[in-house]
């Protein structure tokens, strides 16, 4: 089988009734705009990889992640999961993948954790080895014997999306999917997903989709990353390569306590506010450092507080409109 | 057969969780218990005052309103969920998480929706009170009757089931189904509890061929109670446990082509 997933020219658009006009018009026209939220989408995802969607909200992540588990047909183009038409294909398919949505549980909400798994054995059919070896496995990593016997209700968003996760490969997918996994999870729950993803990813060969708006998590889980806006895959890349070119970029906030007259320095893309009491920095960490811009704007002046912030993708996609760039970036690794 | 063990795994899991807090399970019980029980007792004063309702005896109104009940309560253990939930799991996004799981969405919904608080009470009533009926009857029950008889309890659920699930269907074209269904299951459901043939001509064909509460009960009284008049009534009577099986056929084929628009548009 060449490819775990191909999708070639994918759209799924949505037609909507056209704003306007009186009430009269919008009940006998016929006015309607097409809106795409993934358009015109190719690309392909081989077994063993892992593989991030980051992108804001809207840009179509879940619509291609619902697509490929064939809960919404596409519009146009063509998708085939393990081989198969993932709509027509779809109870097939299920048994092969995994799923974890950050939005929504796949927990029975008034049972036990401990239920849930009994009736997941059976929807999945799991013999009782495989099943044995899955949840240990599973238990081991997410350390979650302690909110084995709690009712799902009372878990906090952290430790059931645990449970989420387990429940999500206890019939032992070749592929699993995460769809903004840790949106409400606290840090060390986060570690956890993280962590286990990865692992699954290593030692199982489990290949892992993951979208996410999180940069972070997705640069520590996956080794290929396709950014995406408006519906389209602005970048398809390595994670080493996206790092490598945007890695290095910090937005850098300085307050001070007195003003401070225009400066520049090498390497650092600067503007300000309130008369120049607040200031934010960009800057290449190829050329100059944190610290050292730090040390360079204390000679001048008293800094009150300092924020640094990593590039957001909203920046990093900005930056790609404006440089052109899109293939050369890609390495097959 | 893995549906049949999933659902034996949810009751057990379902009566554990009952067990942990039997205070509020049989109040709710005792609750419908006590509640048919009047349905009863009401209808049984009337009829005795009266003698008869045009021709019906107690025993024969009994019959009549147990089998409409126990169609009801049945379905309703069974698939009560499907109507009431099906625009709530499209909204909460959880008809998703059914999707991407290898069995059918109808199967899975059923084997969770086990709710067997609000109908135990009215079965247990319908059965005292419908064993007492046939001990009544004034003729001799034969295998065939009795045969006859089951078949048509399973019909009368199989159309409830089926109404219930193309209401719950309905959800899928954004109708909100709670209004009609309290309206089908309610104030028209309660007219079938008397003999149709007290009611006008076309509340009669109403009830037969376009909601077809009179194939659950009705007809098979008329067989079962050997009060049957015309070929209508024979053919329609005799035919009503297959009616049931194509009802609940073509509630899937509704449910199916809801679902099929449901992946065709999506949630947004």
């Amino acid at each position: 089988m060449d490819g775990l997933i191909r999708a070639e020219g994918l759209s799924r658009s949505y037609r909507v009734p056209k704003h306007g006009g009186g009430l009269l018009k919008r009940l006998f026209s016929a006015e309607f705009e097409t809106i795409f939220a993934v358009r015109d989408i190719t690309f392909s995802i081989e077994e063993g990889e892992a593989v991030g969607f980051i992108g804001p909200g809207g840009a179509g992540k879940s619509t291609i992640i619902k697509m490929l588990l064939g809960i919404l047909t596409p519009s146009a183009g063509s998708v085939t999961v393990m081989g198969n038409d993932p709509v027509r294909n779809r109870r097939d398919n299920a048994y092969k993948i995994g799923v974890v949505f950050g939005h929504r549980s796949q927990l029975w909400w008034d049972l036990r954790v401990c239920d849930s798994f009994k009736l997941l054995k059976r929807i999945y059919k799991i013999p009782d080895g495989v099943y044995r070896e899955n949840l240990e496995y599973a238990k081991e990593f997410l350390d979650m014997g302690s909110l084995w016997d709690e009712p799902v209700r009372e878990l906090r968003p952290g430790l059931r999306m645990l449970a989420e996760t387990a429940a999500a490969i206890v019939h032992g997918p070749k592929l699993l999917i995460l769809d903004e996994p840790v949106l409400e999870t606290d840090i060390p729950a986060k570690r956890r997903i993280c962590e286990f993803t990865k692992t699954l990813n290593r030692e199982r060969g489990t290949t892992i989709i993951m979208a996410a708006q999180e940069m972070k998590v997705v640069m520590e889980v996956c080794r290929r990353v396709m950014l995406m806006d408006l519906g389209s895959i602005v970048l398809d890349s390595s994670v080493a390569a996206f790092k490598q070119r945007f890695g290095g970029k910090h937005s850098i906030r300085v307050d001070l306590d007195a003003p401070l007259p225009e400066f520049t320095l090498d390497g650092v893309l600067s503007s300000h506010r309130f008369g120049g009491l607040t200031w934010d920095f960009k800057i290449n960490q190829d050329r100059i450092t944190i610290g050292r811009l730090i040390d360079e704007i204390s000679k001048r002046a008293e800094i009150a507080r300092v924020t640094v912030e990593e590039g957001r993708i909203e920046d990093i996609i900005h930056e790609i409109y404006i440089d052109g760039l899109n293939d050369e970036l890609y390495e097959d690794d | 057969m893995r549906f049949l063990r999933l659902y034996v795994t949810y009751i057990s899991i379902f009566l554990r969780t009952r067990r942990e807090n039997p205070f509020t399970f049989y109040a709710g019980v005792f609750a419908n218990f006590y509640s048919y029980f009047v349905t009863y007792t009401l209808l049984w004063a009337i009829t005795k005052s009266f003698g008869s309702i045009d021709g019906w005896n107690i025993a024969d109104i009994t019959i009549l309103l147990g089998l409409n009940v126990l169609a009801y309560s049945i379905s309703g253990v069974l698939f009560s969920y499907a109507v009431y939930q099906i625009d709530n799991e499209i909204i909460s996004g959880n008809l998703d998480s059914y999707l991407v799981r290898p069995m059918g969405i109808l199967q899975q919904m059923a084997s969770m929706s086990f709710v067997v608080d609000a109908f135990l009470g009215p079965i247990a009533v319908t059965v005292i009170f419908m064993a007492g009926a046939f001990c009544q009857i004034s003729y001799h029950m034969t295998v065939y009757s009795y045969m006859y008889l089951a078949a048509a309890i399973v019909s009368g659920i199989l159309i409830q089931s089926g109404t219930m699930i193309v209401l719950g269907s309905l959800s899928f074209w954004s109708v909100r189904p709670q209004k009609i269904a309290s309206i089908i299951f309610g104030e028209m459901h309660m007219l079938t509890n008397l003999p149709l043939s007290i009611f006008p001509e076309f509340i009669r064909r109403c009830f037969t061929y376009v909601v077809p509460w009179a194939i659950v009960n009705y007809y098979p009284s008329l067989i079962i109670l050997r009060k049957v008049e015309t070929n209508e009534e024979f053919v329609v009577g005799l035919l009503s446990p297959l009616m049931g099986v194509c009802f609940f056929v073509f509630s899937l084929y509704i449910f199916n082509l809801g679902l099929e628009r449901y992946a065709g548009s999506g949630s947004q």
